[in-house]
């Protein structure tokens, strides 16, 4: 029972339209990303969203259309599963509520028709699913079956006003299901029909302008691979075609027809070294050929003469008709056209689809690359290119492969991917984390402090920064306008460095430097300038200084700490306290429920025997004491107070972190939690920040108490905060930062301000974008990189990549040329993990292609080695030969072969299992034992131990204890087990399915994605006494992605927050082909069957647009059968309960529209999802709730509140340890139980 | 304009199309369907597979229910009727496959020859006979016992079930001219279908359209029908196209006897074979002869019903179309364009049926040998492998 969200959006273009959707003088870019359509308005300021949608289906075609009379264009849509939809955008109107009218007008989207055009029986085309519109879109022709046209009249008549109806709630719309047959006046489409024809390959199809009646043209294949183009004319009342006769042939590598708008008329024919101009109304045809490519998409430029086209090679032409003289005669309607010229303009990313979009603008849109908008330049520059790229949008598809490593050590996974290809090819670092977006930035070397100024105490916002350097200290003001205005503060010590600085009672203002404490009273008080003064004993400097709104704590003379009180006139000692060490840090941030501005307590942290201590005031008194263990020192203490929990956090010198839970007494400091957030000191700030999703200022001085978040700068900067009483650290996007102040001015409302390392010199202001957002980091490979290993020894990574080294086009025959069959060389390169520089790279020979990775460490040999396989790449079938090439990686990070294996058949996969080298090589398993030789000599070698027969080609394994799962090419999945040096079959599935990617849940569950972008597990059948039932892998549940997957990996994108704390919940992250990043979660019973409850009546609430069923398009599909979504529940689905309104939630508990009532409380339901979802907290925790000691016993009972996974989880973890329930609570019945945890003495350790 | 993540599979080695699959090109279940057509060009006699001969005479029928590709039912010229598990021992490097069923004559079986088995499309749980003794029977699997018998007073060639339709009719072809339609659900004959001359030896269903049925006879005709309608037949197919009418009597599909009819899997094509050693492709839209040449190598005397079969189709690979002719051997032709892609050998008897199992890819031929015969894709690893260790042997002899 499994819960699948998405983490990462897919980012592939595969669909990129032009049209006027959103009003008729709108210029809309339209993107289709498999299952989800992005709405872009072109402005002259660049690309602006203004709606996204998913679809209940994945987009086959995306299409433009307008109807006869109409000012606007509709979408048409069709999916893989053949459904065709038209879709209308308008803006909503405001009447619906008078707060609607104050919020941005939202587009929604209403549908228009929705028809099933699925034959079953008919067998799809080989080009894909082809629909085109005659130019006045009076017809639209399908090619989705071979050997016939789908033909959909449109209604002439159809109404200016689309009939259809929006439906509630976030853009997903509900629809009538208006099918055409209904035949009615409105309907946009008449009854379709199917036209037979006799060309079964059809490369290309377009309809031609200016023809008295609909003309199509056809390219096709014919047996003998030969191409031909020919016409046909529509007769739409009888429901016929006919041939007009005018044909063409012999059009070697002819792939694309682009039909030629009127007055030209006529088409294009692309092909893979040609491109010809024909016009069968005046049997007119004119070539010019080209160097040998494939043009993947193309688009007008203007009303055809200028043509963009984009090749597989990622390069940008422009083709241009040349008219002749003189084509003004009036005797003669069509203009000839007398030449035509192609120009190469630059390098864009390999397109996937090429709009342009107005002003020498076009968008181009990516599948294995980046998509981009670029600027055609009418002259060249430097380099020679027509081209400039003006936006890059990130795009990680298609991901091949992924590692989840946790590079820093703090605990939080991040992927490592290879994605795109050929030229695109790249390495993509995805992380989750806090993005800060630069607003503005400043080059001032030589920031040591900086610190942010309010109007008063009591203000929400900032407006001045105070920045100290070695020698002096300089305020800026930031005006409204974002302006920075240098000021002079009367009173103010300038000329010296500042240690604090803060805004104190009264509206007055302390500044710290290293020998005065000074009250300062700001230019707009009545006695503007130094009020009072603290100078600490002769001879003595201040070290250290922390402040709150009326008390202040210096440290003198490195031993003496010194309580001061900051009245509205006089700042005067209260207290004094020497400890017999050096004061390394101090903290009075007021964390108390009581007086906002005043503390009880202050944290200390002392140097040489290392210790943090909790100080009373103002009576000095020691309330509590900690060692810390180790000689790291405090740099840095915060008391702090999340979701009004009182923490005292301790940043070392090393990067850790210590929280400490402090009680309400303020008295005593129990046992911290460790984490690690870098590897330099951490010093930690409290800084405002916004949530951008409830879209409240949570400021620090705002009534809940100082509850915000905790800014810990180090080389790994992070965000502390707490959602739901738990800790949560969130990694920034910024390499280090030195010292960070909260700074919500009005220019920047929600801005940070921050001063990073010494070597950049930068102040930058930068607002934070939202929480636990992922973020990409992008390394160009230029090479398709394709298989990536792990190597934690080496700290690197070692990834496979093939090149493209020669361009000579391969022949078949002599009328074919295929231009894209080139030589390839593969390598493998060493990439380090932390600047991700090639260290390293071993080439491979030719005719052979990388296939696998792994790091493997072999029983008995504590060296750590790279194992690589590869198959041959010129067996025409499954490969005949292939290698196992073992490679070490030397102390300066060089790869050296070791020894090599050369095996009958391609090695597939790759796997170490127990020591050894487990090979997936075409039709069987190998395992291979590592025999090292006697010391010194280097004949270490990979022996065969045992071999298991019996698959067709083994693409993918996995190993789980001594089970081993294997996929297949044709015969889906096979579960073995190795025992006694022999590897025998337990199980296996019998459908006939091609995996992509399979991986094992656990012992007993395998997940596997199936080749019509399914899902499904597949149990062991423990149950059953039947041998032959045994002996078959049972099916437990199936579920539609809609989208290829590639690599199931392990692991998560969340941060642990408690070092040692096994993952709660089994998960399993999964890249595809469109470059989605998703999780699949396994749930419990109780959970599945809540979750599901609630998906199926949110279904009900949400509608799918265009009237598509969720249930129907989340149903299990394979080649040969398709079943209910079965075990599994679409999170995505169920995440948007979040975001319902009051009325929808009602609906969704009450369970309307013939759904079942929910009877466990909303709040349960929330807490829930928030700890499933990506979006929120990830992790379920396993939160001590309590311990006892038993002394003499040597046992420790800890009662956990987990779910029932869990305490699995824990047995498994703890040898020995047993659990046992203790009682089930009503109101967590949807999943907490209590247990009871008998553990060793050894765990307690481990704790 | 194009779907997007569609490309042709071009002539490709194995491991660029995988690259392509990973990246998006090429679906991967394009890559599979081109991989199996690909295996069907190396189908050979399984000389690992042994199916047990049960029959004492010809075995005239098989089928392979579809549900799950598992079971395989045989009708024998003794009247006997068995079914296998062709699952059992799958992995295993020699195959025995047993009966794991039988229905021998008994009072309640079948008293002549067997001319042809079906299971029910819908559920594995019923299977129909035809036989030489007039009778049709409706056949409970799990009982092996007879479940309902229509006796048609004359011999039995063939009957079919439509896989499409949920009007529950057997169409049956027999010496008598007119077709009679059995009702499963009621277990009556509704009605007869007039217009053949001579014996019908075979009928088909469309697998697109409920109700239009194809037969061949001895006539030299292939009559269409739209068994709703009142003049029921809706056409003859004429082999030389003709313009006359759908009825005319010039109409005739081959020059002698038609013995043979199969659909195309999309229903858009229909294939005969007569004994004039032809077989046609018929295009069901135009109701024209394609003029598809298949050649000369096609013998065909065979007097009962002998129906070619077709592999799946797929996007992107060619469709095969195997007919076991005179000469013991399985011609495998290209569908569309008629040339012979295979003759496999290897039957020591005349083949009288064939029957197809996608999921493996194999083919089963019945033969009047009494065997029934397995043909897989031949393993051409395990080949290589065999041939390794012969080489090795030679190695060690001659050290």
């Amino acid at each position: 029972m499994n819960i699948v969200f998405t983490a990462r959006k897919s980012s592939a273009v595969f669909h990129a339209i032009k049209g006027n959707f959103t009003g008729p003088d709108d210029l809309n870019l339209i993107l289709g990303k498999g299952t989800r359509v992005e709405v872009y308005l072109v402005s002259s300021d660049g690309l602006k969203m203004v709606k996204e949608f998913g679809i209940y289906g994945e987009i086959a075609c995306l299409e433009p259309f307008r109807p006869p009379g109409h000012t606007m264009d509709m979408l048409l849509l069709t999916t893989t599963h053949y459904q065709m939809l038209t879709l209308s955008l308008r803006l909503s109107s405001s009447s619906d509520s008078g707060a609607m009218a104050t919020i941005a007008p939202q587009f929604t989207i209403l549908s228009d028709t929705y028809t099933d055009l699925q034959d079953r029986h008919a067998r799809p085309s080989e080009a894909g699913q082809i629909v085109i519109m005659d130019p006045t879109s009076s017809v639209i022709c399908c090619h989705l079956y071979q050997g016939l046209l789908k033909c959909i009249p449109v209604n002439a008549h159809s109404p200016m006003v689309p009939s259809g109806r929006a439906g509630a709630g976030g853009g997903q719309n509900s629809g009538r299901q208006a099918r055409p047959s209904t035949r009615s006046v409105e309907s946009t489409f008449l009854d379709p029909f199917d036209l037979p024809i006799d060309e079964v390959t059809i490369m290309s199809m377009v309809f031609l302008h200016g023809c008295q009646r609909p003309t199509l043209a056809l390219l096709y294949q014919d047996k003998k691979e030969v191409r031909h183009v020919k016409t046909y004319e529509f007769d739409l009342k009888n429901k016929d075609k006919s041939e007009t006769g005018w044909a063409q042939s012999g059009l070697s590598g002819a792939r694309t027809c682009i039909a030629v708008p009127a007055p030209l008329g006529g088409f294009l024919v692309v092909g893979e070294y040609s491109i010809s101009y024909f016009n069968p109304a005046q049997t007119t045809a004119t070539s010019i050929t080209m160097n040998a490519t494939v043009m993947q998409c193309y688009n007008h430029i203007d009303q055809g003469t200028r043509y963009l086209l984009g090749d597989h090679k990622g390069m940008l032409y422009i083709l241009v008709l040349e008219i002749s003289n003189n084509a003004g005669s009036s005797s003669n309607r069509l203009i000839p056209v007398s030449g035509l010229k192609l120009e190469s303009l630059g390098t864009i990313s390999i397109p996937e689809a090429l709009v342009y979009l107005d002003n020498d603008h076009a968008f181009v849109g990516s599948h294995l690359g980046d998509s981009q908008l670029v600027q055609l330049h009418a002259n060249p520059d430097e380099q020679g290119e027509y081209v400039e790229i003006m936006e890059t949008f990130t795009n990680i598809a298609p991901v091949l492969d992924f590692e989840v490593v946790d590079l820093e050590g703090q605990g939080q996974g991040q992927i490592v991917a290879c994605s795109g290809a050929f030229k695109d090819g790249s390495l993509r670092i995805v992380r989750n984390g806090v993005g800060i977006n630069d607003r503005a930035v400043l080059e001032l070397p030589g920031i040591k402090g900086l610190w942010s100024l309010k109007e008063n105490l009591d203000a929400t916002t900032e407006d001045t920064l105070v920045m100290s350097f070695l020698n002096s200290t300089r305020v800026v003001r930031v005006t409204p306008d974002s302006e920075m205005i240098q000021e002079e503060l009367d009173g103010f010590l300038s000329d010296t460095a500042t240690l604090l600085c803060g805004n104190v009672q009264a509206g007055l203002l302390l500044q710290v430097t290293e020998d005065s404490v000074r009250l300062i009273a700001p230019p707009q008080h009545i006695q503007a300038g130094l009020i009072s003064e603290w100078k600490p004993p002769a001879g003595e400097l201040i070290s250290i200084a922390s402040m709150n709104g009326t008390q202040c704590l210096v440290a003198v003379g490195g031993k003496t700490l010194v309580y001061l009180d900051i009245g509205s006139e006089v700042v005067k000692k209260v207290g004094q306290t020497t400890f017999e060490n050096e004061i390394a840090c101090i903290d009075v941030n007021a964390i108390d429920g009581g007086d906002r501005h005043a503390s009880q307590v202050c944290a200390v942290g002392l140097w040489t025997d290392i210790k943090v201590l909790l100080v009373r005031l103002p009576t000095m008194e020691i309330l509590a004491s900690h060692d810390l263990p180790g000689d790291i020192l405090p740099r840095s203490l915060l008391l702090s107070r999340f979701e009004g929990v009182p923490y005292l956090l301790v940043g070392l010198g090393d990067g850790h972190l210590l929280t400490f839970v402090l009680d309400a007494t303020l008295s005593s400091l129990p046992t911290p939690k460790k984490i690690s957030l870098g590897t330099q000191p951490v010093m930690l700030r409290q800084i405002s920040a916004t949530r951008a999703e409830d879209g409240l200022a949570v400021s620090p001085g705002s009534a809940t108490g100082k509850s915000g978040h905790v800014f810990a700068c180090s080389d790994r900067p992070t965000v502390i905060y707490s959602s739901n009483r738990k800790i949560l650290y969130s990694n920034v996007n910024l390499k280090q930062v030195a010292t960070v102040a909260s700074f919500n001015c009005k220019a920047f409302p929600n801005a940070l301000a921050l001063v990073g390392s010494d070597e950049e010199s930068i102040l930058r202001i930068g607002s934070i974008d939202e929480f636990q957002e992922l973020h990409v980091r992008t390394v160009p490979v230029h090479e398709s990189a394709r298989r990536i290993a792990y190597m934690s020894s080496r700290k690197c990574f070692g990834v496979l990549t093939t090149q493209i080294v020669c361009e000579e086009p391969e022949t078949f025959g002599t009328t074919r040329i295929v231009a894209c069959d080139e030589e390839e060389i593969g390598f493998v390169r060493l990439y380090d993990d932390q600047t991700f520089d090639v260290l390293d790279s071993y080439e491979l020979q030719r005719d052979e292609a990388p296939q696998c990775i792994t790091a493997v460490t072999f029983a008995g040999d504590p060296t750590s080695y790279i194992a690589v396989g590869t198959a041959d790449t010129i067996s025409e079938g499954v490969p005949t030969k292939g290698r196992i090439l073992i490679l070490e990686v030397s102390e300066t990070s060089k790869l050296k072969l070791v020894t090599e294996l050369e095996v009958q058949g391609g090695v597939m996969s790759v796997k170490e299992f127990q020591g050894k080298l487990l090979c997936g090589i075409n039709h069987r398993i190998c395992l291979y034992a590592w025999k090292t030789s006697e010391k010194g000599s280097s004949d270490n070698n990979l022996t065969l131990e045992c071999t298991h027969r019996g698959f067709i080609l083994v693409l993918t394994l996995a190993v789980r204890g001594e089970f081993i799962v294997a996929g297949d090419m044709i015969m889906s999945m096979t579960l073995l087990r190795y025992t006694d040096k022999k590897i025998t079959e337990i199980a296996r599935d019998s459908s006939m399915d091609m995996l992509t990617a399979l991986e094992a849940i656990d012992d007993e569950t395998f997940i596997a994605a199936d080749n019509a972008s399914s899902l499904f597990t597949l149990v062991k059948n423990t149950e059953t006494t039947s041998e032959d039932e045994a002996k078959r892998l049972q099916w437990s549940g199936g579920w539609h992605l809609g989208d290829q997957i590639n690599r199931f990996k392990h692991g998560s994108l969340v941060m642990t927050n408690q070092d040692g704390d096994a993952p709660a919940i089994p998960k399993l992250l999964f890249a595809t082909v469109s470059g989605a990043i998703g999780v699949v979660a396994t749930l419990t019973a109780d959970r599945y069957k809540l979750l599901h409850k609630i998906e199926t009546n949110m279904s009900k609430v949400i509608r799918g647009v265009g009237g598509l069923d969720h249930s129907k398009w989340r149903q299990f599909r394979s080649d040969q059968r398709t079943l209910p979504s079965t075990n599994f529940v679409d999170g995505d689905l169920v995440e948007l309960f979040l975001d319902l309104t009051e009325d929808e939630v009602n609906k969704v508990m009450m369970g309307s529209d013939g759904g079942e009532a929910i009877n466990v409380p909303v709040t349960e339901v929330i807490k829930l999802i928030e700890e499933l979802s990506p979006e929120y907290a990830r992790i379920t925790e396993f939160e001590s709730q309590g311990l006892v000691e038993c002394p003499g016993l040597d046992t420790v009972w800890i009662t956990c509140k987990i779910d029932h996974d869990t305490a699995m989880g824990i047995d498994s973890f703890v040898e020995g340890a047993t659990h046992q329930a203790l009682s089930k609570p009503a109101a967590a019945a949807c999943c907490v139980d209590y247990y009871i945890f008998d553990v060793s003495t050894r765990f307690h350790e481990e704790v | 304009m194009k779907s997007g993540r569609t490309r042709r599979i071009a002539h490709s080695k194995c491991t660029r199309l995988l690259y392509q699959v990973e990246i998006g090109l090429v679906r991967p279940s394009a890559l599979q369907s081109h991989y199996l057509s690909k295996r069907l060009l190396d189908l050979t006699l399984d000389p690992t597979t042994t199916i047990q001969r049960e029959h004492v005479s010809a075995v005239n029928t098989i089928d392979i229910e579809e549900a799950e590709g598992r079971y395989l039912l045989s009708g024998g010229g003794d009247g006997n009727i068995y079914i296998y598990d062709l699952e059992e021992s799958q992995r295993e490097e020699r195959r025995v496959i047993k009966c794991m069923a039988g229905a021998e004559k008994t009072i309640s079986g079948h008293k002549g020859g067997i001319s042809r088995v079906n299971w029910y499309p819908f559920d594995n749980g019923m299977f129909t006979s035809s036989s030489f003794d007039s009778t049709i029977k409706v056949w409970d699997t799990n009982a092996m016992e007879v479940a309902c018998t229509f006796d048609l007073e004359n011999k039995v060639y063939s009957h079919a079930i439509s896989s499409k339709a949920t009007h529950g009719l057997i169409a049956t072809a027999s010496s008598d001219p007119r077709i009679r339609l059995c009702d499963l659900k009621t277990g009556a004959f509704t009605h007869s279908l007039p217009g053949h001359r001579g014996t019908v030896l075979s009928v088909e269903w469309s697998p697109r359209h409920e109700y239009l049925l194809a037969s061949g006879s001895t006539d030299t005709t292939v009559r269409l029908w739209d068994i709703r309608k009142s003049s029921s037949c809706l056409c003859s197919l004429d082999m030389h196209n003709t313009n006359s009418p759908p009825l005319s009597e010039a109409n005739v599909a081959h020059t002698r006897t038609v013995n043979g009819l199969a659909f195309t899997p999309d229903g858009l094509h229909l294939v005969s074979t007569g004994h004039d050693d032809k077989m046609r492709l018929w295009n069901l839209y135009t109701g024209q002869n394609t003029l598809t040449n298949y050649g000369t190598m096609i013998r065909n005397q065979f007097v009962y019903n002998l129906t070619p079969i077709i592999s799946p189709m797929s996007a992107g690979s060619p469709s095969y179309v195997f007919y076991p002719s005179n000469d013991r051997s399985i011609l495998m032709y290209d569908l569309v364009d008629g040339s012979l892609v295979r003759r496999l050998t290897g039957s020591f008897g005349r083949i009288t049926a064939l029957a197809w199992r996608p999921r493996t890819q194999e083919i089963y031929s019945a033969g009047n040998d009494h065997d029934i015969l397995a043909w897989g894709p031949k393993n051409v690893d395990r080949d290589n492998e065999l041939q390794a260790m012969a080489d090795q042997d030679t190695w060690s002899d001659s050290d």
